[in-house]
């Protein structure tokens, strides 16, 4: 194996195999509101949801904000990994792996949100077993359970090779963690059908994943689509749901990749291009969600029916207007701005801080939005003549502190124990590389045959 | 280190054993759809064999909007900490034992609305609409929502597992959930009380609850507890498909009060077919030709001014009573002005008329001739 490969598999791993004393300050710090979160939930369970600020009118709070949140995060993986794996762009390789653990994450902390708000979680096993297939419910959590498990596969699938690498590294260690390692390597020895297997998993998974990940997004979209309010009985809720989640999850994942390239100096992998190409997509999709929301309130406005315009009304100027201008100079406009400027101006660092700030800036904006979807429109009167007040409680808060800690926690332990970038994709790509130049240093040779090329460029020597 | 590790790996493996039992599950149940809650519901009506089930009966509500004073002029009812007044909200609370429900629970309600600028404010009594396409069924996940035979709405709080989609799907905000443990009002349950659907006591923390009208009373031929509280008989309770509604003094036909004074049914327009009648507010026909209406023709030549004031024996002012004035000539009666008192009961017009015509003056309130007088005009 060359140097460069091997130097490829040794920076990679580092994190893996040595750990500073900063990690466990935040494995530490990550778990005090994990566990003021833990107790809060206990105390729910004890004495009933009463402890929420929830009431018979607002029924719906924060809880499941975080639910359409983090399911929006998940989708980061879905689309770097499997959009950009089936349209074969090469720069995706370094991104693929984060964006995928932040999937698995993203599902199974916004999946937990769901049981945090029932009133009854024990009797949850009921749904599947009543099957009722008119109920946007039951579809909620078939979609949401299998799209879980298929980036789960989708996760561990490209990460065989990986374990084989790490199962080999481990194998005069051995330990818990080498037994680990070889159950997730699954007997890889890197031949040219089991390469081609996988590599057909692969395709076969990301094309199934798109699909379905849309279709998880428009059910939870349809959860509230479906009902008879004021504010989400809306045509438009699936679609305008999907981009939400799309351009959140690209937010996240550009935050989470800054951080990682701080953090293990992953520079060299992961490159201000990197960031420059996802900041384009990013600008994409916040154009699109603009023009989501602008057709949405704007037709709305328009027709000015009596019950939307009291809904308007307050998200525009009475009591949400902090929210929504929030959402939209600090969640929107700024962050649009910030990127196109970053696109004219930058091709150092700076476009990656910058970057880092404005997707930062999107995914506040975003819980932002998701909270003024569900809160205002069941505070609007529907009988009454009065509107509801909601405050969440200390319980709620905690617990969606926790959720926020819980997401980075199991992301930075995914760090700990799976390489977070790719290392046979990253291999495979400087093999490619190596071998261009050789072919193009023959080239040259057999052209120009009594000349010596400037430098050989081949670094296998 | 390896404690973490051990812990990502379980987590992990747990996470995608339940995601997969989730799913298989759900697949394996497919052909098996409402099998839990026909099983609870055969069993929750043995418990109750005093509650039959009777395709051909339809129960629903009328309400007359024009008796319900909301209770304003009597005291908050006893023992009722909200300290609200309304007896049938009281009733139903005491009756199906949830006075203690913290934040408190309106099985039925009473509003105060205003449906226009102009028009008073009236009170409007709202208990759950008994839809027969009723959203909160078709969404609830566990099938704990469902409707019985005869129509009724109920929920099985042995199954409902307190999501609350059904409440974001009820259009009339009739549905409410236990958020805190009804221990306290359980125990004011006797003890010898099973629990059935129909009559849902004791109540189950984390559960989601609504008005049940009273179908475990009904099938007994007594009427709703809200019915029987309701001082002015403004609850009316029936079997939609006999025609015939009741409010404990009165048995009146629907259909023939639905035609007389318009009723309707809320929300007619989201299509949930409730089984809950408005009347809506109108003034009462009581007071007859005994009101006084003073009609005063002033002026000269041939436009003169005409004065009408009105009032009720009681001395009040008749306000926005409908005044038509009618000519008398040789060629018959006509109206010739039309108009509407003011507040002040009064009703002030000029009219060509010549020194032998007559006028006749008819005041109206509401559907109800109250007033008619017949003025001949002398110089
Ligand atoms: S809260 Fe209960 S009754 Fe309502 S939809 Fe959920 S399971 Fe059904
Ligand atoms: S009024 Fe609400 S709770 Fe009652 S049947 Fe209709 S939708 Fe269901
Ligand atoms: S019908 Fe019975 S349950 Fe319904 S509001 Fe009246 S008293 Fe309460």
């Amino acid at each position: 194996m060359s140097n460069k490969l091997q130097q490829i598999e040794d920076t990679i791993v580092h994190p893996i195999t040595s750990t500073t004393r900063n990690f466990y300050f935040l494995v530490l710090g990550l778990l005090i509101p994990i566990g003021i979160g833990l107790y809060g939930w206990i105390v729910q369970l004890r004495d009933g949801l009463g402890v929420t600020g929830l009431s018979h009118r607002i029924f719906w709070g924060i809880y499941i904000s975080n639910f359409i949140f983090f399911i929006g995060i998940s989708y980061s993986g879905t689309l770097i990994s499997a959009v950009l794996r089936l349209t074969n762009s090469g720069w995706r390789t370094p991104l693929t792996r984060m964006a995928e653990a932040i999937t698995v994450i993203g599902i199974a902390v916004g999946f937990s949100m769901i049981l945090i708000d029932m009133g009854r979680p024990d009797r949850v096993f009921l749904v599947p077993v009543a099957s009722r297939l008119q109920s946007p419910l039951f579809w909620d959590m078939l979609s949401v359970s299998t799209y879980l498990m298929g980036s789960l596969i989708y996760f561990l699938l490209p990460m065989i090779p990986d374990m084989a690498i790490m199962r080999d590294r481990y194998a005069n260690v051995g330990g818990l963690r080498y037994r680990i390692y070889r159950f997730l390597s699954m007997g890889w020895k890197g031949t040219e059908t089991q390469k081609h297997y996988m590599e057909r998993g692969i395709s076969i998974m990301s094309l199934i994943l798109i699909p379905i990940a849309v279709m998880c997004h428009t059910v939870i979209a349809f959860i509230f689509a479906m009902t008879w309010r004021v504010g989400w009985h809306s045509t438009i809720f699936g679609p305008y749901f999907v981009v939400a989640a799309i351009f959140s999850g690209t937010a996240a994942i550009i935050v989470a990749m800054a951080v990682i390239r701080w953090v293990y100096g992953f520079q060299e992998y992961i490159t201000v291009k990197h960031f420059k190409n996802l900041g384009m997509i990013l600008f994409v999709l916040l154009a699109l969600y603009f023009y989501f929301t602008v057709t949405e309130y704007f037709t709305t406005a328009y027709r000015a029916a009596v019950p939307d315009m009291e809904l308007m009304t307050a998200l525009l100027f009475e009591s949400y207007a902090v929210y929504f201008w929030t959402f939209m100079i600090f969640g929107m406009i700024i962050p649009g701005l910030m990127i196109m400027w970053v696109g004219f101006r930058y091709d150092d660092e700076r476009a990656v801080n910058m970057l880092f700030v404005a997707s930062l800036l999107v995914v506040i904006g975003m819980w932002i939005k998701r909270y003024i979807i569900i809160v205002p429109a069941l505070a609007r009167p529907f009988v009454e003549q009065e509107w509801t007040l909601y405050n969440p409680s200390w319980v709620e808060v905690w617990i969606t502190l926790a959720g926020f800690a819980g997401f980075i926690l199991i992301f930075a332990l995914i760090v700990k124990f799976f390489p977070i970038l790719s290392i046979w994709e990253l291999q495979e790509e400087e093999e490619h590389r190596i071998e261009a130049e050789k072919n193009l240093y023959n080239k040259y040779k057999e052209k120009y045959n009594t000349i010596e090329p400037a430098k050989p460029l081949d670094p296998d020597t | 280190m390896k404690d973490d590790k051990k812990r990502t790996f379980i987590k992990l493996t747990l996470a995608g054993a339940g995601a997969a039992a989730l799913g298989t599950v759900a697949y394996m149940n497919r052909d098996k759809l409402n099998l839990l809650d026909r099983q609870y519901l055969a069993q929750a009506q043995t418990n109750y064999s005093d509650v039959p089930d009777d395709p051909n009966r339809h129960w629903g509500f009328m309400i007359d909007l024009s008796k319900c004073d909301g209770c304003e002029n009597l005291e908050p009812f006893e023992g009722d900490p909200t300290g609200e007044k309304p007896r049938c909200t009281a009733a139903c609370r005491l009756s199906h034992h949830y006075m203690y429900a913290d934040p408190p629970q309106y099985w039925i309600n009473v509003y105060e609305l205003k449906e226009n600028p102009i028009g008073s404010p009236f009170f409007f009594p709202k208990p759950c609409q008994n839809c027969q396409d009723a959203p909160c069924q078709r969404v609830c996940p566990t099938g704990a929502t469902f409707s019985r035979q005869d129509g009724t709405v109920l929920i099985n709080h042995d199954i409902c597992i307190g999501c609350r989609i059904c409440m974001a799907a009820c259009p009339y905000e009739t549905r409410f959930f236990w958020y805190n443990d009804p221990a306290e009002d359980n125990a004011t349950v006797p003890e010898d009380m099973v629990y059935s659907p129909e009559f849902p006591v004791p109540h189950t923390h984390g559960t989601v609850i609504k008005c049940d009208l009273c179908i475990h009373k009904v099938y007994k031929g007594q009427l709703p507890h809200c019915v029987t509280a309701c001082p002015q008989g403004a609850i009316y309770f029936g079997d939609i498909n006999e025609d015939a509604m009741a409010n404990g003094r009165e048995i009146v036909p629907l259909k023939q009060s639905l035609d007389q004074f318009g009723g309707y049914r809320y929300k007619e327009e989201e299509g949930t077919e409730t089984s809950c009648f408005y009347l809506p507010p109108h003034l009462e026909a009581a007071s007859g030709d005994s009101s006084t209406l003073q009609v005063r023709i002033s002026g000269r030549g041939d436009t003169k001014t005409v004065k009408i004031e009105a009032f009720h024996d009681s001395g009040d002012p008749i306000k926005y009573g409908v005044v038509r004035i009618f000519r008398e000539s040789a060629f018959g009666k006509a109206c010739i002005a039309e108009g509407a008192t003011d507040i002040h009961g009064e009703f002030v017009t000029d009219l060509n008329l010549l020194n032998t015509d007559s006028i006749e003056v008819i005041l109206q309130e509401s559907q109800t001739s109250v007033g008619k007088k017949v003025v001949q005009y002398v110089k």
